[in-house]
């Protein structure tokens, strides 16, 4: 095949993707997202706001949950969203997901980031539930001075009290801190602690 | 008889008419390969199958991710969101070795999509972003 047919099959391509983009732009629906409901081995996450992206954050897949333990991440799943979002935010404000005289970590003051630094969450996951604690990891991302991604990983226990879950503890004394990622054979990116990969 | 695999047949007869673009949705089945909820990535739940989360090979799914994320912080600033993707894709692109001239496509065409597209979705997340 020469350069010209190799160069239209690009165009072509290219026009063709980029006009199926635009016609399903026709409709704002495809744009605007309002949530969902999610259904996984029966149970039913409300993938929805307040906290949207949180609760889109959760990798609840591929963990080899059954479905009780399914069910325990849905009914404690409004307040880990609420809770990680008081963390992307700030990390020391008071609020009703965190159980009376619990300490957390703020992940800002460990990194040293600026209010202005916008810290955002990647995933939840590593869950580990019983009946009255869950626990989990969440690794969150920001952009540093050089314009690169950061990513870094913290854990978390939840417990449930009169049927409130609420953080009570980390699971580890120190964070499992940075993660070095890199992609795999297929392209996507992958994370581990840089404590692990070494 | 010989077995044929999917990778032996490209290598004699070359990829598909798409392979060049290495255009991957990340879901599989109707849910994201990654395990997160549909919409954790590129485009949302409705339009996360068919806006890409990998082009020419490079993962954008992050920079999309923030993208979503600033939009939804309640105060956030369009514009900032908006040029933010687009130096994130650049600098991910980079580091995720891209030449210049696929970064800057990739960069160019995220970019013009959430300027012609992401109106709505901007107002729709800071009503729920502020509530």
């Amino acid at each position: 095949m020469n350069h010209f047919q190799e160069g239209l099959r690009a165009l072509c391509a290219f026009v063709s993707w980029f006009g199926l983009l635009l016609s399903s732009g026709c409709s704002t629906e495809f744009w605007v997202d309002k949530g969902h409901l999610d259904v996984i081995d029966g149970v039913v996450f409300e993938i929805k706001p307040p906290h949207l992206y949180e609760k889109k954050a959760f990798k609840l897949r591929g963990e080899h949950l059954s479905p009780w333990e399914l069910q325990q991440i849905a009914n404690a799943m409004p307040s880990i969203a609420a809770f990680t979002t008081a963390l992307l935010e700030n990390g020391s404000r008071p609020h009703s997901a965190i159980s009376p005289g619990a300490k957390v970590r703020s992940i800002r003051q460990i990194q040293h980031l600026e209010q202005r630094i916008f810290l955002a969450v990647k995933t939840i996951q590593h869950w580990q539930v019983s009946e009255h604690q869950i626990q989990f990891t969440t690794d969150y991302f920001y952009t540093d001075l050089n314009g690169q991604f950061v990513y870094f990983r913290d854990n978390y226990v939840f417990r449930k009290t009169n049927d409130q879950w609420a953080f009570q503890d980390h699971v580890h004394a120190e964070p499992e801190g940075l993660l070095r990622c890199e992609t795999n054979t297929n392209g996507w990116r992958q994370c581990v602690p840089v404590s692990e990969a070494n | 008889m010989q077995d044929c695999s999917i990778e032996h047949t490209q290598q004699v007869y070359g990829g598909g008419f798409w392979d060049f673009l290495n255009f991957r949705s990340g879901i599989s089945n109707g849910v994201r390969d990654d395990g997160n909820a549909l919409g954790a990535g590129c485009g949302t739940v409705k339009s996360d199958a068919f806006v890409p989360d990998m082009l020419f090979g490079i993962d954008v799914s992050q920079a999309c991710f923030q993208h979503d994320q600033s939009y939804a912080t309640c105060g956030f600033s369009r514009s900032i969101a908006d040029s933010n993707l687009t130096n994130n894709i650049l600098n991910d692109c980079d580091a995720q070795g891209g030449s210049a001239l696929k970064c800057n496509l990739i960069a160019g065409i995220y970019g013009a999509g959430v300027s012609f597209f992401g109106a709505r979705a901007f107002i729709q997340a800071q009503e729920q972003g502020c509530n």
